[in-house]
């Protein structure tokens, strides 16, 4: 926690302190999306060099609104 | 043998196509996307092995509520059916005002294709989800108007 300073009232020096560690996570933030796209980017390479391409989604819904995608292992694999 | 019950989600649809991609390379089996979302409408339908018929209550469904709550559809042929998936982005609420009506639909026996698991499902957890396996788009519509359909299911 930070110290006090001299003439700061401690309402201030709360809002001080939440701005901070506002700016540490969002320097975390920007770190962890770095190091997801410079990873992406390494697989994509690996990938290429097994001569798997780019595969198409056949979904023309665009990356944005509330929207998520998930890998799942495929069912006709385990028999379902 | 070595099943995998991994799971990955994402935001990113680039992110989810090299995941699927490594996944298979790497434990050699296959993977599914799914799509999942509250502000797009999302719809499955079971044939039951009579595709014309249920593709007529596909086409009537996309022409009264895109019109109604105004929209652009995409139809996805799948193995045993159909996908209807809204392109164009709706409120929760709107999804939940539709839903419940399709729901209601079921139930007084207007729609007999249309899963009603699958959309009491949707309700309960409060966000659209489908498993995209081999599908192909086959028709597209837009506030109330067709804009192409493919040719076997053309009137």
């Amino acid at each position: 926690m930070m110290a006090r300073r001299r003439g700061r009232s401690p309402t201030v020096d709360a809002e001080i302190e939440d701005l901070e560690e506002m700016i540490e996570t969002a320097e975390i933030m920007r770190k962890e999306k770095e190091l997801v796209e410079s990873i992406s980017e390494a697989i994509e390479e690996e990938l290429k060099s097994w001569g798997i391409v780019e595969e198409d989604f056949k979904v023309d819904i665009e990356e944005h609104g509330d929207i998520w995608w998930t890998v799942i292992p495929s069912k006709e694999k385990k028999g379902e | 043998m070595f099943e995998s019950k991994l799971r990955v989600n994402t935001s990113s649809k680039r992110v989810a196509s090299t995941t699927k991609r490594y996944l298979e390379k790497k434990f050699g089996l296959t993977y599914d996307y799914a799509v999942s979302s509250r502000s797009h409408l999302m719809l499955d339908f079971d044939c039951k092995g009579e595709k014309q018929t249920c593709f007529t209550e596909v086409r009537m469904i996309c022409i009264l509520y895109s019109k109604e709550f105004p929209a652009y559809y995409s139809v996805y042929e799948t193995p045993n059916g159909f996908h209807i998936i809204s392109t164009t982005e709706y409120t929760w609420r709107d999804v939940r005002k539709i839903l419940e009506s399709l729901l209601m639909g079921i139930k007084d026996g207007i729609w007999h294709y249309l899963d009603d698991k699958y959309i009491e499902a949707c309700l309960r957890r409060g966000y659209c989800t489908l498993r995209l396996n081999q599908i192909r788009k086959v028709a597209e519509y837009s506030v109330g108007d067709i804009l192409w359909e493919a040719r076997e299911y053309q009137i």
